[in-house]
């Protein structure tokens, strides 16, 4: 995302996260007798912190605190936004709670693979495909062989 | 001496044919995941977790910390050929060592950097050598309310020196410590945020939240913001070795670096940023040759790779002896030590000492390795650096996804590695730190358990927390932490605006 100049989204999301932890550590009981300490007072104690720091948050992005972006390899010197790499970045990243289940860990990861060498611009999508195969099924009977388990080759054919 | 004879038996055991071909599997993969971009030794580390279920403890551990110690030697090979750090402590080695590259003084950076990386990591193990066993003794006086200060203490420590901002620091902290109270409550066997869900009975895996964090935040926002173009590479060509005059100016320099590095990682607020900035600073001004800095000084290099590396075998005490850990590599490496069964602190140093001890004498032979495959092979790794960007990326998705649906085969950690992966792309665009969210995800749970047994002990006075003498003291250099800062500046800023009215 290109960024605003005054992102109190940031500080709503945070503050949101805190009041839903306190609010359901209000559900549980919140001292004992033993420990004193109950199990819901910390996620209370957490949910207030949480909403706290988003209210100092927003003040400083009231008083228009910085936000420089991350440096890293490869990033454009000028940082400029491309959000059609994001979005097939994102694809790529969310293909495997559709089809993980059902088509498997080696279509999955074939997917998932295609995706982000389009994130990139990879400018051959039929060899990245092939590719994509290839480095999945080799990491699928590697990493099988090494004793991770992965799942079926194809879960809904029962294979 | 009881730590040598110890230590001769854990060379007995790295020693061995098949624990030395793990180690060198280790720094091979090590320094490898140094050299490229998107990935680092936390992040390895996590994702070999679940192939190492195989693997006997003691091999799988030798193996990481030939991972850990080679990554360093990776990152500086890359921030001097081409001025991108892979991690923050080789920020430092880039100032100077691209600077020399530049001037076709590649070479002799690059073993600068190698060779004191060797020198300060032998000394940083021989101090973890003496220094760990007499420390674990210690913690096993250590009671509830000391052991919940130190947590404190790294939990502040961690977010107030990583990151540009407090705040952003606290809050990547505090959702680290909310995501780690999710799950069953150990103490009461209740049932915590798990919104009606029985696969957030077990909470949250570290190795998922990691994985996330770095491997999907990392590939999300480098696709939104690619160069498109590959790395502007420094020739390696009039490679002039170091000369007289190099080593001259180096050894002093390694030396400063280590003994600025290892204490600062051994303490709890440790980390690498810190050392090799304080080392950058000390050979700028000790060195006898001031106008060369900022255009390639080889002191430069030498010092802050040195420090680098000794902080990184400093972290290893507290891990080790306290189980604390203070970076994220160190999260991940407890995290490895919690899937055997192990719990680091004292008690690893009497009934895994076999382990502990060949681990120790393994970072030696790493540590030889390192600087045998990385002096002569400096060609090699520099050509992993032209792997097409597609590839290297889409790769590193798949063996994310090795690591994660490996773990449990659980649908809830891929719509979690989805979430915590866009929070992770979030969080690079508005600098906010990742590694308090680790060191809070961690460390969390344990300090819950010390704060609710201190205070059971306690009786429920909160002054229990503070009734050791270790205690009273950490918690002020707590409370210190959090209000000096602060006041200075609003003192600067009451003067700054009296001076102008």
């Amino acid at each position: 995302m290109e960024q605003q100049k005054r992102p109190y989204w940031l500080a709503a999301a945070v503050a949101l996260w805190g009041i839903v932890w306190v609010w359901q550590g209000l559900r549980l009981p919140l001292t004992d007798r033993y420990a004193y300490i109950g199990p819901g007072l910390p996620v209370v104690g957490i949910g207030a912190g949480l909403v706290i720091l988003a209210l100092i948050l927003a003040l400083q992005i009231r008083g228009g605190v910085p936000f420089e972006e991350q440096s890293a390899e490869d990033v454009s010197a000028d940082h400029h936004v491309s959000w059609y790499g994001l979005a097939f970045a994102a694809a790529g990243a969310a293909v495997p709670m559709l089809t993980m289940r059902h088509l498997g860990f080696v279509i999955t990861c074939m997917l998932a693979f295609w995706l982000i060498t389009r994130a990139f611009r990879s400018p051959r999508p039929a060899l990245d495909l092939v590719i994509g195969a290839v480095v999945s099924l080799g990491a699928w009977y590697l990493f099988r062989l090494l004793g991770v388990q992965l799942g079926g080759l194809l879960p809904i054919a029962g294979i | 001496m009881d730590a040598l004879a110890a230590l001769f038996d854990g060379f007995a055991i790295a020693l061995q044919p098949i624990n030395l071909m793990w180690a060198l599997i280790g720094t091979f993969m090590g320094t490898a995941v140094g050299v490229l971009p998107g990935i680092g030794p936390a992040l390895t580390i996590a994702l070999l977790l679940p192939v190492t279920a195989n693997v006997a403890p003691t091999s799988a551990f030798i193996m990481f910390a030939g991972i850990f110690y080679g990554a360093m030697y990776g990152g500086s090979t890359t921030s001097i050929l081409l001025n991108t750090p892979g991690e923050s402590g080789s920020m430092m080695t880039a100032l100077e060592g691209n600077k020399m590259a530049r001037k076709g003084r590649g070479a002799a950076a690059l073993a600068t950097a190698a060779i004191g990386s060797f020198v300060a990591g032998t000394i940083a193990t021989l101090g973890l050598t003496f220094l760990a066993p007499p420390i674990a003794e210690l913690a096993f006086i250590f009671t509830p309310p000391d052991y919940f200060a130190l947590m404190l203490l790294a939990f502040l420590s961690v977010s107030v020196v990583l990151g540009a901002s407090r705040v952003r620091g606290f809050i990547a902290l505090f959702i680290g410590l909310a995501l780690g109270l999710m799950g069953i409550d150990s103490q009461s066997g209740v049932q915590r945020l798990t919104f009606g869900l029985p696969a957030l009975l077990d909470g949250v895996e570290m190795t998922v939240v990691l994985v996330s964090l770095f491997a999907i935040g990392e590939t999300l926002y480098v696709a939104s913001r690619f160069a498109g173009q590959p790395p502007n590479l420094n020739p390696l060509a009039g490679g002039a070795w170091m000369t007289r005059a190099d080593w001259r100016r180096s050894w002093k320099p390694w030396l400063r670096g280590t003994a600025i590095g290892f204490p600062i990682g051994a303490l709890p607020a440790g980390g690498s940023e810190i050392p090799t900035f304080l080392s950058y600073a000390a050979e700028r001004r000790l060195t006898a040759h001031p106008e060369e800095f900022g255009h390639g000084a080889i002191e430069g290099v030498a010092g802050p790779e040195a420090a680098n590396n000794a902080s990184a075998a400093g972290v290893l005490v507290p891990l080790l002896t306290l189980g604390l850990p203070t970076s994220a590599t160190a999260a991940i490496l407890l995290a490895a030590f919690q899937n055997y069964g192990l719990q680091p602190g004292p008690l690893l140093f009497i009934n895994s000492g076999d382990l502990v001890w060949a681990l120790i004498a393994s970072l030696y032979v790493g540590n030889l390795m390192l600087l045998i495959l990385n002096l002569p092979l400096v060609g090699l790794w520099v050509r992993l650096l032209f792997i097409p960007r597609p590839y290297l990326y889409a790769g590193i998705l798949i063996f994310a996804l090795v690591g994660i649906w490996g773990v449990a085969n659980s649908w809830m950690d891929l719509a979690m590695m989805f979430g915590v992966g866009l929070m992770g792309y979030v969080m690079r665009v508005y600098d906010f730190p990742i590694a308090p969210v680790l060191i809070g995800l961690i460390l969390g749970p344990m300090a819950e358990v010390q704060l609710r047994r201190a205070l059971a002990i306690g009786q429920g006075d909160p002054m229990a927390l503070v009734s050791t003498p270790l205690s009273a003291v950490l918690v002020t250099i707590c409370v210190l932490i959090l209000v000096v800062p602060p006041v200075l500046s609003w003192r600067r800023a009451r003067r700054v605006a009296a001076g102008s009215t």
